[in-house]
This record gives structure tokens, C-alpha cells and sequence, in this order.
């Protein structure tokens, strides 16, 4: 067992359990009413699992779907055929194949067959619809939504058409249903711990910064994707079996929205705050509705028949919470994160007892065979050229500055060594192979990191899962992952803080946290973008410390974007100045400082007296 | 005209300008040059009320504009051209203009002089702002910006993104209203070309005040290099 684990024990047990024991109490409660209630909690309990299963795709991704409903219905339909009892399959589906039609399975099987086909459908749909962009899948989704119905509606003879199907096998219980939804909110967090789940959630942080650690945005949405449409298969199958009735109109825009408000109103960042968004949303509903029919309030007020009250009140509710807390009744914090819990394990991880020499393998395999490697770069954009045939070399264990004045192109030709901006002619060799043109996440796999003019924080996640991440996103398990970071974060001085959001970090703390987290890849090359960009002196002295000892312990490469010399002083022994494209020196930085066309092209030719005073 | 004393900004408990004194007198073009992260825009942003100072006070006409809103700071007479220009893209040239026009029985005299001042606008006054080059794009930011009639013209980096060329035709423009008598604030990067075309500039880094003077107070000064350079060894 490794000493340290991303959450401490008590708070991950807090975090599993809160919701948990929600869902326990709301079957006990449901188990022990009337006839009609136990139908309307288990109705709540299905209504979750579509939650949950939302919360996995939306909560973790930080993209809206308006699509998985249609998941929810085709687990429905699904389960539903699969259990219609002969005589009334004949009448309703004459067209349903008999293999199906004879099937009659149990509430168990149908179920599970239910989740893997809504599953499987979800991973078919969102293999071209993860391909679009953040703000298209929400549109895409909806088009799915759209589909489901239309085909649902039309395919008469096998789906019963728009009048739906009437005589499914009530099988679902409230028990049934707490045990499903138990199981959804153990799965959802798995998920979300799992190294998939927190590559998944630096995409929702910083869709750029992500990329620079390996992630590959496309597939991690599709992994959750797909979980998702098991989960509200599920939903719609255990519904299906509860009320017996089901038709293309029961998971559609209604359920869409209301699912998607809970989720959001609960929190969709958490688990918790999905469990807590529909229960509590549930509830009220049910309160106004009986409102709504007329009441006495404590016996003394009494009030009349309604109509709307529900919708109405429900539309105030929502409004109030969005304006009061606008992260949901949760925060998007698991039970386990919150305030009064979170001082019960808020001791910092304690670092790998070894030295962990496998982390620095990668970088000391290396270095014999060529360097990063820059040949002609140009670039244009839009008519203005930004590159103009730039050379750059950069061996592994060497520091070199890149310097020159604003809109010379530095920042470009960073973009372009690490994949982010593809270059208009001219080569990007990494250690001998040609890697000109590759996406920033597969040149990240080939070891190269970098970090960006702004920190670029993944604020919602905890210092530890930020740095940890970086090492997941070149493939590597929790274990492994967590192991690296407290690595790399006691040689960063930053395990103290480990447990706090990256969020809450002062700017000159989370610049280093992006040091950090491009660390975490294990570089061979490591590009810093004015690292030292508005930070006081002392935090200065401090980032030079450390990027020295970087330098020392890990072997890498180092391209150090500065102004300040005595910065490029202390840390490069080879400086190379860009102007207006192009490349004016290379030389020590004793040379550079002192050339007049570098003083000339920072402040015009005038300035030269001053340099030689 | 305008006085700024001894103001700090922060942002999320961060300090990030510590104590920066700074006037611009009426008629007066004055530069404030440093490299990236010293302070410049949150200097600029605290002026126009977007990010109100956490100490000292910004001063216009003796009017005191800590506490007042962006909007009612403009309507005072102070314009700015931000960064990255922010035209309004998807309208055409002559409502981007209008927008900028403080009412409209004045707009038809203050445009007519605008489109002499700028004749590619003109050319151009029916085409959608984003079919325009960059340069043209500052152009028709300036122009909007003039259209208030603003006493004081506040430049966020006019020179971004644009090719030597056609900095050379915006700083033609900008001489052309100094030449009328225009207040300018102007901030840039490109430390060369402010410091020849100010009166006087202020050199900033790490949200401090590094030197400040006319051109030729400034080249005597081994402290503006060391702004851009770092310590000398």
C-alpha cells in the first residue's frame, strides 16, 4: 500500500459514503410507504441513475450533452422487448423478430443487456460526435436526441410507434432500483478517481494546457461518453419495468431538461451534487405537485386546486439557486471535499520512501541522439511574417535562453517546437525523428513539455491531482502517477500544499505548479514561456533555485523564454535573440547582453550610448 | 489632466502594481514602455475604472474616478483604445463609427470630420468591420474612439500584431492628432517607437516605476535598459 493516496482516507470514505447512505435512506423511506409512494420513489431512484449517468459525461468532461436521454430510451425500449410477455409482443411489435419477441428474460438480464447495447450505441454516436468541437456537441447531441425519437416514433412494428407499449413486466422495486443507483454512484466515482476520469477532468479545466500533458481530448470524452449511455440505459430500462408503459415521448425534451437542471442545481462537477441535485429537486417537485391539488397548510391556511404551481415554483427554486450558489447546492465538491470534512485528512502526501529512479529513466536513456531540433521555421499569419527561417537546437542536459523583443516570435516558435501551431515551411526534428506537424499530445508522448505565458491552472482539481495528471496523460497508472507527482512536488516545495485546490494558489505558486505539471510527463525537453513573468523578486530567486536544480535532476533539456538577463544569467549558457522573426545572435549571455544590434532591436539605435556608459 | 498617485492594483490578493505615480498634462503625449507582466494594463485598467485600484487615487480634471463606474468615467472624456483593437466585427464600418458617436445630432457634423481624418474608412464604410486588415481595424478603433470627442485618448498597445508597414501609417495618424492638440496615454511594448514619439515616457517593470523622461533624459539612464535586460552582471 503507498502511503500516499490522492484523497486522504477518511475524506474519500466521506466522499463515498454521503451518497451512499442518500440513497439508502431514500429506499428505506420509499420501501416502507404505501403502494403508490414506493412506485413514485422508484421512479426518483431511476430518475438518478439517468442523473449519475449524466453527471459522468457533463460533470467530468465540462461539456453539455442534450443527447443522453436517447440512451435512456433505447436501454427502455430495449430492456422492454426483451421482457413483453408473448401474447402482448404479438399485438404491439408484429415486425419484432422472433428471437427477441421469445426471449421473455428476467429483470436482471434484460437490464444488463440494456446497459451494454446503450453503452455501445453511445460509443458508435460519439465516435464521429466527439469529434466536433466543445461548442458543437451540445447541438450534435441534440440532433441525436432528435433522431432517437423520430426512429422510435416511426418504426411501428417493432417499437410499437408514437401510442408506445403498454404491458411491460413491473419488476422494478424500490429496493431493486436503491441497489442500481448505489451501484451508479460507486461506478460514477470509480470513474472519476480512475486515471481516465482525471484526464478527463483536466480537459474541462484547460482544454490547451491539457493537450500540452498528452491528453487526447477526443478519446477521453468518448470513454465517458459511452459510460454515460450505459448508466441512463440502465435508468430507462429499470423505469420501463417500473411503470409498465413507456412511449417515445418518456425520455424527451421533459426529461432532458429536468435531468440536466438537477444536475447542474445539484452541482455537476461532483457525484454528490448529482445525487444531491435530483433528489432535492424530486422532493420539492412532489411537494408542489401535492401543493398544487390543493392542501392545508398545518390546519390552518388552507389553499385550492393550483394548476402550475409546480412548474412555477420549481422555475423560482432553480433561479434562486443558480444566483445564490452558482456551483450548485454542492459547490461541485464531493461530500469528502467539503469544508467541515475536509480538515479530517488534510495532512500533505508523504513523498516516495525511495528515491523513485524510474521517473528520470526516460530522460537518461536519451541525449546521444540529436537534440530538438529546428530547421527554417516560417510562418505567416494572415499575410504578416512572424517566422522568417528560424534554426534552434537544443541538446538534453543544456539550458539555452531565448530572448528579443516583443513580436519577434519567440512565443510562435515554442508553439511551433511543441505542436500547436504547424509551420508554414521548415523542419521540428525530436532526437533524429521528423516530428514537424504532430499534435501537441503526441509530442508530449515523445517527451517533450512545456509550459504557457499564463499558469493555466486546473483550478477544480487539487495541486497533487493537477501535477499527477501530467503523468497519466502520458499513460501512466494512479499509482505511478501519484508516486511522480509527490516527486516532483517536494522538489518543487510545493507538497505542502498539495491537498489545496490549484485555484486557490497565489499566481507566483501556480506558475510553478505549471513547471510542475509539465515535469510530471517526464520531458526530455522542457520549453518555459516567461516563467518569471510578474513575479516578485523573492518568488524570482526562487523559481531560478529550482529550475537549477531541474536542470541538475532531470536531466532534460531546457528552453527558458526571458526578458530578465540575470535570470538567463544564472540558468543558460547559450542565449539566442529573435528579432522580427528571425534569428540576430547566438552566443553566451555575457556576449548578447553587451551586442548593440540586440540593444538596437530592443530600444532603437539611440539607446546604444548607454550600453557602452 | 490626469493624475494617478501612488495607486496599487491587485487581483485575488496579488498585488501586481505597487505604488505608481503618474500625470499627463493637458496637450501632453506620454509614453509608459516595460516588458511583458510590468503592469501596464492593470495600470490602464484601473484609469478606466474596470479594475478600481486597492490604494492611492486616479485624478481627472480634479474630479476624483475611484468608485465610478467604466461608463460614467468614459462619459468624462476619457477614451480608450484597447488591446487587440475589438471592433465590432460582424457590423459594418459606419455603424462601428456611429456606436462611437455620442448622440446623434452631433454624430453627422463629428463624422463627416472623422472620414476626412481617415479616408480608407470611407472607402470602406460599408464593409463589415472583419473584413478589414489590422491596420485598418486600429484605424477604425481610433476613429470610434475619437467620435466621444474624448479629451484625453487612452492606446493599449496600438502596434500589436501589425506589420512594420503599417505601423508606420498608425503612428502617421496618431501624429497627425498630436499635431491638433490631442491628450495621449499611450502603452506599448515596442519601447523604441514610444520613446521617439513621446514627449515623455514612463518606463515600468515588475509593477514599479524604473525611469522616466523625455528621449533624451532616458538614454542617459542605464536603468531603461536594465527594465528590458534584467541586472547587468
Amino acid at each position: 500500500m503507498s502511503a500516499a493516496r490522492f484523497h486522504p482516507r477518511q475524506a474519500a470514505a466521506a466522499s463515498l459514503l454521503a451518497p451512499l447512505a442518500l440513497v439508502a435512506i431514500v429506499t428505506l423511506v420509499g420501501a416502507n410507504g404505501t403502494p403508490f409512494f414506493q412506485g413514485t420513489v422508484t421512479l426518483i431512484l431511476c430518475n438518478l441513475i439517468v442523473v449519475i449517468g449524466l453527471q459522468v459525461f457533463v460533470g467530468n468532461s465540462g461539456v453539455y450533452s442534450f443527447g443522453q436521454l436517447g440512451f435512456a430510451t433505447a436501454g427502455a425500449y430495449v430492456a422492454a422487448l426483451l421482457t413483453l410477455p408473448a401474447a402482448f409482443a404479438l399485438l404491439q411489435t408484429p415486425g419484432l423478430p422472433s428471437f427477441i419477441a421469445d426471449a421473455q428474460l428476467g429483470a436482471l438480464p434484460s437490464t444488463l443487456i440494456a446497459a451494454a447495447l446503450s453503452g455501445l450505441l453511445a460509443i458508435v454516436i460519439g465516435l464521429p460526435l466527439m469529434r466536433t468541437s466543445t461548442l458543437a456537441i451540445p447541438i450534435s447531441t441534440f440532433a441525436f436526441l432528435i433522431v432517437v425519437f423520430n426512429v422510435v416514433g416511426g418504426w411501428d412494428r417493432v417499437t410499437g410507434g408514437s401510442s408506445g407499449l403498454v404491458s411491460i413486466p413491473t419488476t422494478t422495486s424500490v429496493g431493486s432500483a436503491g441497489l442500481w443507483a448505489a451501484a451508479a454512484v460507486v461506478l460514477a466515482l470509480a470513474f472519476k478517481w480512475s486515471a481516465s476520469g482525471y484526464r478527463l477532468q483536466a480537459t474541462r479545466e484547460d482544454e490547451v494546457a491539457a493537450r500540452s500533458i498528452g491528453i487526447n481530448v477526443m478519446k477521453e470524452r468518448l470513454i465517458a461518453f459511452g459510460i454515460s449511455g450505459a448508466l441512463c440505459g440502465i435508468g430507462g430500462a429499470l423505469a420501463a419495468h417500473q411503470s409498465g408503459v413507456l412511449s417515445p415521448t418518456t425520455f424527451y425534451f421533459g426529461a432532458t431538461v429536468t435531468t440536466l437542471t438537477m444536475l447542474v442545481v445539484g452541482g455537476a462537477r461532483s457525484v454528490f451534487g448529482a445525487v444531491i441535485g435530483a433528489l432535492a429537486i424530486a422532493t420539492v417537485n412532489e411537494l408542489l405537485r401535492g401543493v398544487e391539488n390543493g392542501a392545508d397548510l398545518l390546519g390552518v391556511v388552507s389553499i385550492g386546486e393550483a394548476p402550475g404551481l409546480a412548474a412555477i415554483g420549481l422555475g423560482l427554486i432553480l433561479l434562486a439557486t443558480m444566483i445564490a450558489m452558482p456551483n450548485g447546492l454542492s459547490g461541485g465538491r464531493e461530500a469528502g471535499e467539503l469544508g467541515w470534512l475536509r480538515r479530517l485528512g488534510s495532512t500533505p502526501p508523504t513523498p516516495p520512501p525511495e528515491p523513485d529512479g524510474a521517473s528520470r529513466q526516460r530522460t537518461a536513456d536519451a541525449g546521444a541522439k540529436g537534440g530538438l531540433r529546428a530547421e527554417r521555421i516560417a510562418l505567416a499569419f494572415s499575410g504578416l511574417r512572424v517566422l522568417k527561417g528560424v534554426d534552434l537546437e537544443l541538446g538534453t542536459g543544456e539550458a539555452l535562453g531565448l530572448i528579443g523583443p516583443n513580436g519577434a516570435g519567440k512565443t510562435t516558435l515554442v508553439n511551433v517546437l511543441s505542436g500547436f501551431q504547424e509551420p508554414d515551411s521548415g523542419s521540428v526534428m525530436l532526437d533524429g525523428v521528423d516530428v514537424t506537424g504532430r499534435s501537441p499530445a503526441r509530442l508530449a508522448h515523445a517527451g517533450l513539455g512545456r509550459t504557457f505565458q499564463a499558469a493555466l491552472p486546473f483550478p477544480h482539481l487539487s495541486v497533487l491531482e493537477s501535477v499527477a495528471v501530467g503523468a497519466m496523460g502520458i499513460g501512466a497508472g494512479k499509482r505511478r502517477a501519484l508516486a511522480v507527482a509527490t516527486d516532483v512536488l517536494d522538489r518543487l516545495n510545493l507538497l505542502e500544499q498539495a491537498r489545496q485546490p490549484a485555484g486557490s494558489l497565489p499566481p507566483g505558486a501556480q506558475r510553478l505548479l505549471g513547471v510542475a505539471r509539465a515535469l510530471a510527463i517526464q520531458p526530455r525537453y522542457l520549453l518555459l514561456d516567461e516563467p518569471a513573468a510578474g513575479l516578485t523578486e523573492a518568488e524570482c530567486e526562487n523559481l531560478v533555485a529550482i529550475l537549477r536544480n531541474v536542470l541538475v535532476d532531470f536531466g532534460c533539456g531546457m528552453l527558458l523564454i526571458e526578458h530578465d538577463m540575470s535570470i538567463v544569467m544564472e540558468l543558460c549558457a547559450r542565449v539566442q535573440v529573435l528579432d522580427d522573426g528571425m534569428t540576430l545572435r547566438v552566443g553566451t549571455p555575457e556576449e548578447v547582453q553587451a551586442d548593440s544590434a540586440v540593444i538596437e532591436s530592443y530600444l532603437g539605435s539611440s539607446f546604444l550610448a548607454t550600453a557602452d556608459a | 489632466m490626469l493624475e494617478l498617485r501612488e495607486i496599487r492594483v491587485g487581483y485575488e490578493g496579488t498585488e501586481v502594481v505597487h505604488g505608481v505615480d503618474l500625470s499627463v498634462g493637458r496637450g501632453e503625449v506620454v509614453g509608459m514602455i516595460g516588458p511583458n507582466g510590468a503592469g501596464k494594463t492593470s495600470i490602464l485598467r484601473s484609469i478606466c475604472g474596470l479594475a478600481p485600484p486597492t490604494a492611492g487615487e486616479v485624478v481627472f480634471e480634479s474630479r476624483r474616478l475611484t468608485g465610478m463606474l467604466p461608463e460614467q468615467i468614459a462619459r468624462l472624456g476619457l477614451a480608450l483604445v484597447p488591446e487587440g483593437r475589438h471592433v465590432f466585427k460582424t457590423l459594418t464600418v459606419a455603424e462601428n463609427l456611429r456606436l462611437g458617436a455620442r448622440s446623434d445630432s452631433e454624430s453627422a457634423a463629428s463624422m463627416e470630420q472623422t472620414l476626412e481624418r481617415f479616408p480608407i474608412l470611407r472607402q470602406r464604410a460599408d464593409q463589415r468591420a472583419d473584413r478589414l486588415s489590422g491596420g485598418e481595424q486600429q484605424q477604425l478603433a481610433i476613429a470610434r474612439a475619437l467620435l466621444g470627442r474624448p479629451k484625453l485618448l487612452i492606446l493599449d498597445e496600438p502596434s500589436l500584431g501589425l506589420a512594420p508597414k503599417t505601423i508606420d501609417a498608425i503612428y502617421e495618424l496618431l501624429q497627425g492628432l498630436r499635431e491638433e492638440g490631442v491628450t495621449m496615454l499611450l502603452v506599448e511594448q515596442n519601447a523604441a517607437r514610444t520613446i521617439d514619439f513621446s514627449d515623455r515616457c514612463v518606463v515600468l517593470s515588475t509593477g514599479r516605476i524604473r525611469a522616466q523622461g523625455s528621449r533624451s533624459e532616458l538614454q542617459r539612464n542605464p536603468d531603461v535598459l536594465r527594465a528590458y535586460l534584467g541586472k547587468q552582471p
